[in-house]
């Protein structure tokens, strides 16, 4: 098999690992260098940035989870890279300015010290023999021991392993050979070790500089949005972890413990949207999926819809209001929230400019004044509601498909 | 008329404004109460000159970063500084004062003052009311979106910052027949020089080359310095002449794989099938940068 056809293949296998990002270092070396914000280089037909060369070192693998194209029982060509092979393209890539960086995962095709092994071999080679200043994210294999762990943190930028499942049930369910504690355990190891590395002690060795993230898959298992996000924000405010994915599960394994259908995009916006509130707008869970009401209104973004349960908190007079106030408008962005305050302090607000400030005005308007003037039909609720529904961005909407729920409880993950 | 010459006739055009003998019938620059009024001097005098610093005749070497990423200023008539933009051009000393004035307000009224003037777009008499209403009412007026000028300045100056976010991922470098990494790009905005140091930093001693084919421009790279050029110089492609695009070897059978196969390989497989939402990535991804990327002419 030539290096073209592998590509294919190791790239195609790792399309589910919804991590993308090249963001969180400044690492720079005599060639190639990190962008704090990180870079989109591309985007594919689905509308998903291309920021890193994501590939496998291999899709061979012993373990059988039921959602993954990769499963031991599953019927595809298997291959692996060399690590000269994953060193020359990623090279070649970012000479080019094709990517930032490298992403590498794989397939559990021995014992996780030793695959974890091979990822950390291409990473040392392209630090320390290429002087690759470029951004590197490498999986973190769960049962994988200390020593490999901190040699992968030493030369990647940002390190993963994916819970993949959000409750111990669902992951004994659909990935028996996992074990979640196992991965949490990984995860919590991590999280000591960025912190030590990012304390202000001098001469600290690095230690993935960009932090940790994990990937949930939304769809497979029956839990609501609520325990989802009880998850993340478990694992943003206890372990420090700079972004949890949701990946909504398609169905590539006929499984009869698998749902069937479309794959739940919407639901995989919605908390992405529910997401941002809580690491960026002072949310909580309980406030955006709470106990009687634990999904996410697929109809609505979760701010709107925070905002249609809560009339009491609006309007929000934009002329007095602080700045958490303002966020809590929908249609107003960080962004939006500081040009607000800007053209404030400068004395020129009013609700002719408000429209020009670069907000979703004809949201907002309906939650806003500025000195008891103000633009919407909040008091025609019912219409409101119609009118704010919001399809996600370019295509129609569709709810996809969802695991039928499980009236037993789930069990969550402690930690 | 370039670039820079723009950009110090609307710097001369502020100083013009703020050097009437007399404020006259203008509307009064800070209007609203919390806006802080700076002193606009006696009516004998030049108003605001003073004040502002602009009545002096600065020194033509002091402005600050400007001159100090660029090689030599070419001899000819005009004295003065040369241009960080395009070091062919030399600075009009009448503009360089306002300059300093401008950057020494802080926060980004200076930089979304010379990023306007970057566009196509007719803004010059915005941004120098823009300027001058910075500069008597204090860096709070320049974020004051009320004012149609701030509004038509900032919008501006976004389309310069998205420009360029974009191009930082969107230049697609590949070696020249000399053998240099070369991009070619057709931005809509004035904006190569700030495209320079990311890239520096990426290559860091490797030269590199980007063409500006909208403009006829390019910035090359190489041992510590920058030289800017027309594309018609030394060898490089003319874009009316020649048919742009990366010109990589032709692959000898056996040989290793071309990168910009891989490449297109990885972009194929890299995209889920079932999530296929093309106008997304149209959102992201405008068509008009499409030409330049191997993985989208194919
Ligand atoms: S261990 Fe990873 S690659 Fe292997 S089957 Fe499970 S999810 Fe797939």
């Amino acid at each position: 098999m030539d290096v073209s056809q592998k590509l294919a293949i190791l790239a195609a296998g790792a399309r589910y690992d919804a991590s993308c990002a090249s963001s969180g270092s400044s690492r720079s070396s005599g060639s190639g260098a990190c962008t704090p914000s990180g870079i989109c280089h591309s985007w594919t037909g689905d509308g998903r940035c291309v920021s890193l060369l994501k590939v496998l070192y291999s899709n061979q693998c012993r373990l059988d989870c039921t959602y993954c194209p990769n499963r031991a029982g599953a019927d595809i060509p298997r291959t692996s890279f060399t690590p000269e092979e994953l060193v020359r393209i990623t090279k070649e890539f970012y000479r080019r300015n094709y990517v930032e960086g490298l992403f590498l995962s794989s397939g559990i095709f021995a014992d996780p010290d030793i695959v974890l092994g091979r990822l950390v071999e291409v990473a040392r080679r392209l630090r320390r023999d290429e002087g690759f200043g470029g951004y590197i994210h490498l999986k973190a294999i769960p049962g994988a021991g200390d020593r490999a762990l901190r040699e992968a943190g030493r030369w990647a930028d940002r390190l993963s392993a994916n819970l993949e499942l959000p409750t111990s049930d669902s992951l004994s369910a659909l990935a028996p050979q996992k074990d979640g504690a196992e991965i949490l355990g990984v995860m919590r190891f991590l999280a000591g070790e960025i912190r030590e590395a990012g304390s202000l002690r001098r001469n600290r060795p690095v230690f993935a500089p960009a932090g940790q993230s994990t990937q949930i898959i939304v769809g497979a298992s029956p839990e609501p949005d609520r325990t989802v996000l009880r998850l993340a924000s478990g694992l943003y405010g206890k372990l420090g972890l700079r972004r949890v994915y949701y990946s909504a599960f398609v169905p590539v394994n006929r499984d009869p413990r698998l749902p069937s259908g479309t794959p739940p995009l919407l639901r995989e916006l919605r908390l992405y949207q529910a997401d941002w509130l809580l690491r960026f707008y002072g949310y909580s869970v309980d406030e955006i999926a709470g106990e009687s009401e634990p999904d996410l209104d697929p109809s609505l973004d979760p701010k709107t819809s925070w905002a249609l349960r809560h009339p009491e908190a609006f309007p929000v007079d934009l002329a007095r209001a602080d700045r958490e106030a303002i966020l809590r408008v929908p249609g107003i962005g960080i962004t939006g929230a500081a040009r607000i305050l800007e053209t404030r302090k400068a004395g020129g607000l009013s609700l002719d400019v408000l429209p020009r400030l670069g907000i979703v005005w004809k949201r907002a308007r309906h939650f806003a004044t500025v000195r008891g003037a103000h633009a919407g039909i909040r008091e025609e609720p019912e219409r409101l509601r119609a009118l704010l529904a919001s399809p996600p961005p370019g295509r129609p909407e569709s709810a996809g498909t969802r695991a039928p729920a499980d009236p037993r409880l789930q069990r969550e993950f402690q930690f | 008329m370039n670039g820079i010459e723009r950009l110090d006739g609307a710097l001369i055009k502020v100083r013009d404004i703020l050097g009437r003998p007399e404020p006259g019938p203008r509307e009064d620059p800070c209007p609203t109460p919390a806006r802080s009024r700076r002193s606009l001097g006696g009516r004998d005098r030049t108003p605001g000159q003073l004040e502002l610093g602009l009545a002096e005749d600065a020194p033509v070497r002091s402005v600050g970063s400007a001159s100090e990423r660029t090689v030599p200023a070419p001899t000819g008539d005009k004295e003065g500084p040369v241009s960080p933009r395009d070091p062919r051009h030399v600075r009009d000393p009448r503009a360089l004062p306002v300059e300093r004035c401008l950057r020494a307000l802080g926060g980004d009224v200076w930089e979304t003052f010379e990023y306007a003037l970057r566009t196509e777009l007719p803004v010059d008499r915005d941004a120098a009311d823009f300027a001058v209403r910075a500069l008597l009412c204090g860096p709070e007026a320049a974020s004051d979106r009320s004012l149609p000028e701030v509004r038509a300045v900032r919008a501006a100056a976004f389309k310069v910052r998205r420009e360029v976010h974009r191009l930082l991922g969107l230049l697609r470098f590949a070696p020249d027949p000399d053998g240099i990494l070369t991009a070619r790009c057709e931005p809509d905005s004035e904006i190569l020089d700030l495209l320079e140091p990311a890239f520096r930093r990426r290559y860091g001693s490797e030269p590199f080359r980007i063409v500006d084919l909208r403009r006829g421009v390019v910035l090359e790279t190489g041992r510590g310095s920058t030289g800017r050029g027309s594309t018609g110089r030394a060898g490089l492609p003319d874009p009316k002449k020649e048919v742009p695009g990366p010109a990589d070897p032709e692959p000898v059978p056996g040989s290793e794989p071309d990168p910009v196969d891989l490449w297109r390989a990885y972009y194929r497989a890299a995209e889920d099938p079932v999530r296929r939402n093309p106008r997304l990535r149209l959102q992201f991804m405008p068509r008009r940068y499409w030409k330049h990327l191997p993985e989208l002419d194919a």
